[in-house]
């Protein structure tokens, strides 16, 4: 099974971005980001964002299922940081960020900041996090835009940081070249929304269900593109859609108005409903990758 | 409106709630400029919670600890706490923005209890989010809430408590939000709520001052309060910030020892974070995670603390103070010897505070009694019974 993390002695892939920075003392560095890696994604249509928990069920087995989500054919990836309090994440993401809090080897920012540039699939696809406020607060704004630019991240997610209390986060990613993507709903107002889309950057997360990420049996097709529409109206940006998508008809159906479809609640689910009480990581990312697939493949 | 308070308050929200919140607040807004919702309202809690609420003037605790102390009885309001002063007015508030369903989190209950009540003086569904730990300690009040029409929803998630209450809460909110309203029950939460919780709190700090100017002729050398969320201190104090002479004093809840891991004294032992929607003082560790806190009183048991007392923190206008399980359990055992009042565990941390403050000896102080011992009966007979 590949870990995802490439062993010390493998030798550096001139092609992927955690190989190209070798430094003259032998210590692998992340190289500072690529600026085009998230644009040039959305140059293809249909692009695919599978959500995974940093951590969940352990720091090892999370990294090989997350190699196993690109080998699937993932177009970028979505890192959540764990959080004892998400607001704004149903049932089975919490549940998930529960499972990684309770492991021995904490599942930190720190520690993802570590591991990242030593990973396959962070040379493979662009990788961005989704964590709540306080993690970066308490990380230190300036600094955490700083370590993630560093580290090779391509975006940051902050779901509970609204546009109104975002100005040194802005500003810190705007030095960095780390943007940060912010959610729209489709409840969001004209007003609010030209706000949003003014400092907008890398691609818009659109909330495709009023609510929580993955708690609802039906996406609403029309509240979704008229969204979409009421975006690209007033700015190009891409596009990608979130929270309740479980199907491939969905995805194909989101695909049809939106540049991209992110799935969370159902990929981290079904790692959860792995049958087998004794199933190993191994059989553990089988599924896992099982699962991308169908959601990917023809 | 302002929506922060220097750096803390703000709203830390997902866009779904974002609209919401604004509604919220232009609603607000409108309506408490007019009259008819202020006669609303003010007839209410004089004829349906019993207000004013008396400022007594504890003879004996006096002689006893020195001071002149005066208490404030928010513990004979209808519901027996000050919580109903807030629900009231935001059951107003959702009636008229046409809200069909009112939904709350509780610690104590207290705050439970004041929603389930308003909701059935108006005639609408309740639905109260309760830690499972809660509900044990503060079973009275779950009965409660479920004689005056409430739906409990236990809470078994993270700490049992009002923490993870509050973010079932939110969660429920943010999938109905279009027909649901949330009667936040302190000064937490996203703006508008820690300015609207504050304001319909106030009239505890405003009575205070009208009823200490016509019994000593003048305003107090300080006034305590207990603080969990901090709705009980700052309806008290509010009225009082730009009345230097008078020390604000708040008593949070040092657990087991304000430097051991069980406590709940974020402005004394947290640091700036975001949590349910705001920033401000918050219990975390090294990684940021919240931490969970502990008080032998369900009310005070919680990381978090209001925006507002954050920022008057920073400003120095508050004397930081707390009291620990033990010498509140005491407390609440000696003004009930001593006046014949059993206060709730919250409270008894405000007196716990005055009875060891050596320097408000020859002072005029209040102590804010925010609600009557009953809910508690359980937690002090086991107390009683263990000593």
């Amino acid at each position: 099974m590949s870990n995802g993390i490439q062993s010390d002695s493998a030798k550096p892939d001139p092609n992927s971005a955690a190989g190209a920075n070798f430094h003259k003392n032998g210590i692998q560095r992340a190289k500072p980001f690529d600026k085009n890696k998230l644009k040039n994604v959305f140059r293809k249509k249909n692009v695919f964002i599978p959500y995974l928990t940093f951590g969940d069920p352990t720091i090892e087995t999370s990294l090989a299922m997350m190699q196993a989500a690109v080998d699937a054919g993932a177009d970028i990836l979505e890192i959540g940081i764990p959080f004892s309090d998400p607001i704004a994440d149903g049932p089975v993401i919490q549940a998930s960020h529960q499972r990684a809090l309770a492991q021995t080897v904490k599942p930190t920012l720190e520690k993802l900041f570590s591991v990242l540039p030593k990973t396959t699939f962070l040379g493979q696809v662009p990788v961005i996090l989704m964590l709540s406020a306080n993690l970066v607060l308490h990380h230190g704004i300036d600094r955490f835009f700083a370590d993630a630019a560093m580290a090779g991240v391509s975006a940051a997610v902050i779901p509970d940081l609204s546009i109104e209390d975002a100005a040194p986060y802005i500003l810190a990613a705007k030095a960095h070249g780390v943007p940060i993507v912010f959610l729209v709903s489709t409840l969001c107002t004209d007003v609010r929304l030209k706000k949003i889309l003014r400092h907008a950057d890398g691609f818009v997360y659109l909330i495709s269900s009023k609510g929580l990420t993955g708690t609802r049996d039906s996406l609403d097709m029309t509240d979704i593109s008229d969204m979409v529409s009421r975006i690209k109206a007033i700015k190009k940006i891409p596009l990608a859609v979130g929270f309740g998508v479980k199907t491939r008809a969905q995805a194909d159906a989101l695909w049809q108005v939106a540049d991209g479809v992110i799935v969370g609640s159902y990929l981290v689910g079904a790692v959860v409903d792995v049958p087998d009480p004794t199933a190993t990581a191994f059989d553990i990312v089988a599924e896992f990758s099982a699962v991308s697939r169908t959601l990917i493949e023809n | 409106m302002k929506s922060t308070f220097g750096e803390y308050g703000g709203r830390y929200v997902p866009d779904t709630l974002y609209s919401a919140l604004e509604s919220l607040e232009k609603a607000y807004v409108e309506i408490r400029r007019r009259p008819d919702f202020r006669k609303t309202l003010g007839g209410l809690l004089k004829d349906y919670v019993g207000r004013p609420t008396p400022l007594y003037f504890a003879s004996r605790i006096s002689e006893e600890t020195g001071s002149q102390v005066f208490l404030k009885r928010e513990d004979l309001n209808h519901t027996g706490a000050h919580k109903i002063n807030n629900t009231l007015g935001q059951i107003l508030v959702a009636k008229s923005m046409g809200k069909k369903r009112i939904i709350a989190e509780t610690g104590a209950g207290q705050h439970g209890v004041a929603t389930a009540t308003a909701c059935a003086l108006m005639g609408l569904p309740c639905v109260v989010y309760m830690g499972e730990e809660d509900m044990a300690r503060q079973s009275p009040n779950v009965y409660r809430m479920q004689l005056l029409g409430a739906t409990i929803v236990p809470v078994t998630k993270g700490s049992r408590t009002l923490k993870d209450a509050t973010t079932e809460a939110i969660r429920d909110w943010l999938l109905n939000v279009e027909d649901t309203f949330y009667i936040i029950g302190s000064v937490v939460g996203p703006h508008p709520y820690p300015t609207m919780v504050r304001d319909f709190q106030s009239v505890i700090g405003k009575e205070t001052r009208r009823q200490i100017q016509s019994l000593v002729g003048r305003l107090p050398d300080a006034v305590i309060a207990s603080v969990g969320g901090g709705s009980n201190a700052m309806g008290m104090f509010y009225p009082f910030i730009k009345d230097k002479t008078v020390a604000l004093i708040t008593a949070e809840a040092a657990g087991k020892g304000l430097d051991s891991d069980a406590q709940a004294a974020p402005l004394l032992r947290g640091r700036p974070g975001v949590l349910h929607g705001a920033k401000s003082y918050l219990l975390q560790d090294n990684e940021g995670q919240v931490s969970l806190a502990h008080s032998i009183s369900a009310g005070l048991d919680y990381p978090g603390v209001g925006p507002e007392l954050s920022y008057l923190k920073d400003l120095g206008r508050l004397t930081l103070d707390s009291a620990t399980d033990d010498e509140a359990f005491a407390a609440c055992g000696w003004l009930a010897k001593t006046e014949g009042i059993i206060p709730a565990l919250e409270p008894a941390h405000a007196l716990a505070v005055l009875r060891k403050r050596t320097d408000l000896k020859n002072k005029i102080v209040v102590v804010n009694i925010s609600g009557r011992g009953d809910k508690d009966l359980g937690t002090l007979m086991e107390g009683l019974s263990h000593v």
